[in-house]
């Protein structure tokens, strides 16, 4: 759990850039629903990733707990993404 | 903080490249992280089942989410991930010896959490005025019951810290508090975690 | 604790694998609540199921109402571990006794209401609606003693100091969040259909299967407990001075 100053800096600017990059793309009307949709929530699990890894200290956990957000990560955004484009708004 | 130590704290930082950790384990206490992980399969199932009833009824849901005040969400979203980072920050302090700037870290990140919650009741009130409650749609339901659960967990993270940094106060020792603020901050940070996914899920996704 | 105690403790921890069973055959497949009938169906529909099922339904829910006897004996048993594992009094072991004592009542009664909705299924269908309803109500919503008990057991698990504490520390943490979880209940009686509504995924699937699967742990725990405190016993000054005299 413990970083560098900057590290800490470093996640926090990647999570307020995508953050906002996601805002811009869901507001922006040239982008299709489901291109939109798989980046605003790829753009999550990178976020989720930022925060596990620089603020939770991801990399130092033994290897199942490591796994087992991974693979959370992965399930919200495959199911998530999945369901949103079978079914188009 | 003395001037002496000020310069130790910040010369321990920098360049030197930060050893590796000697056994991997999990912050805080590791029977906690069951709580954690308890929590964070409450929410994938929370996020499977809303679009898994979406995907009958996508073009009513995609309506009813153009009803919702998307802007509040978005500075909630920047409140919050501003929120995690200082108590990232908090936490490292305190491994160097600083428990005063953690107090300030810890005071900033509970703040931030108020002004989330602050955002969140001032975004459904808004909801409600427009007529939208859990029972009017299955979409409304989904809204107020995911950000309603979310924001339960955030007020008692919001608890849980300001009792954490009372006893830092009280008790102003690294060694002690360890295991409390390590686990008060990773449940902060999943509180944040959650919100990545609910945001987008719920304001944005098409 | 001394062997005589062990053994009944350990009774009382098996005893918990009773009342599951029991309670799952009872309430759950003659009971017809795997998974429920919905806050939706129609009344004459309902009413229909309870009159061609009478009979499994009052074995059912009379079985399940009797079970209930072996949630008792578990908090009872997990009462006198709890006493021997918590520093500075026992108000917490307390808890746990009086909630798991006052949880028996809850799936107990909600029981009796279904019985009495299968004792006369010929009367009107909206009183056997009503008996239903009352059923699910009240097994869903009296969960605040419950929670009292799984807190009050996750925290004395969790300041037990032994070097191997009697409890694992996750077990008490998952029984703290499960209490917890039931808080989602509060929001069941606005919902009649839906993952929050009694027959949903949050109101039913997880804050049913979920304690089922955690009691079991806490069983195990608690029989090899009683074990472990007759070892500490065995081998403390106490018993070897009395067992020197006799």
């Amino acid at each position: 759990m413990n970083q560098t100053k900057q590290a800490l800096a470093n996640a926090w600017i990647g999570l307020v850039v995508l953050s906002i990059l996601s805002f811009a793309i869901a507001a922006s009307s040239g982008i299709g629903p489901a291109i939109e949709t798989l980046i605003v929530i790829a753009f999550a699990a990178m976020k989720g990733r930022i925060i596990l890894v620089w603020f939770m200290g991801a990399r130092s956990f033994p290897q199942a707990w490591r796994v087992f957000f991974a693979m959370w990560l992965l399930v919200n955004a495959v199911v998530i993404v999945g369901f949103h484009l079978v079914s188009p708004a | 903080m003395d001037a002496p130590i000020r310069q130790a704290v910040e010369s321990a930082d920098t360049n030197a490249p930060r050893p590796p950790a000697a056994v991997p384990a999990l912050p805080g206490d590791a029977g906690f992280w069951t709580f954690i992980a308890a929590d964070a399969i409450l929410f994938a199932l929370l996020f499977f089942q809303f679009s898994l009833d979406r995907s009958h009824h996508a073009q009513v849901f995609d309506a009813e989410r153009g009803e919702l005040v998307i802007a509040l969400g978005a500075v909630n979203t920047l409140v919050l991930v501003t929120s995690s980072w200082l108590m990232a920050r908090g936490v490292r302090s305190a491994s160097l010896g600083d428990i005063d700037s953690t107090l300030r870290w810890i005071t900033g990140t509970v703040s931030l959490g108020g002004v989330f919650a602050v955002l969140k009741i001032t975004e459904y009130v808004l909801e409600i005025r427009f007529g939208h409650a859990p029972s009017t749609s299955t979409f409304f339901m989904y809204y107020f019951m995911i950000t309603g659960i979310h924001l339960v967990h955030l007020l008692a993270g919001v608890i849980a810290l300001s009792a954490i940094s009372l006893r830092l106060r009280s008790a102003p020792n690294y060694g002690r508090n360890r295991v409390f603020l390590e686990c008060g901050a990773s449940y902060w940070h999943l509180v944040d975690l959650l919100w990545m996914f609910i945001f987008p899920l719920l304001y944005l996704a098409r | 604790m001394d062997e005589n105690e062990a053994r009944l403790v350990r009774l009382c921890g098996w005893s918990t694998f009773v009342f599951l069973a029991l309670f799952c055959l009872g309430w759950g497949v003659l009971g017809r609540n795997i998974p429920p009938y919905g806050a939706d169906m129609p009344a004459a529909d309902l009413a229909a199921i309870y009159r061609q099922h009478a009979v499994s339904l009052r074995v059912g829910f009379a079985i399940g109402a009797a079970s209930t006897t072996f949630l008792a004996t578990w908090a009872i048993g997990l009462f006198r571990i709890m006493v021997a594992m918590e520093r500075g009094g026992s108000l917490l072991s307390y808890c746990q006794l009086i909630g798991g004592i006052l949880t028996t009542m809850v799936p107990f009664f909600a029981c009796i209401f279904w019985l009495t909705a299968a004792f006369r299924p010929e009367q009107d269908k909206s009183i056997i609606r009503l008996l239903f309803d009352m059923g699910w109500l009240t097994i869903d919503i009296g969960f605040g003693v419950t929670i009292v008990q799984y807190v009050a057991l996750g925290i004395v698990a969790l300041r037990d100091k032994r070097a191997k504490p009697l409890f694992p520390k996750w077990l008490a943490w998952l029984g703290i969040w499960i209490g917890l979880e039931f808080l989602v209940e509060l929001i069941m009686p606005q919902f009649r259909s839906g993952p929050f509504s009694w027959n949903g995924l949050f109101a039913y699937w997880l804050p049913f299967f979920a304690p089922f699967v955690w009691m079991t742990g806490v069983a195990v725990f608690m029989i090899k407990a009683a074990t472990r405190l007759n070892g500490e016993y065995e081998s403390s000054p106490a018993a070897v001075s009395a067992a020197t005299a006799s």
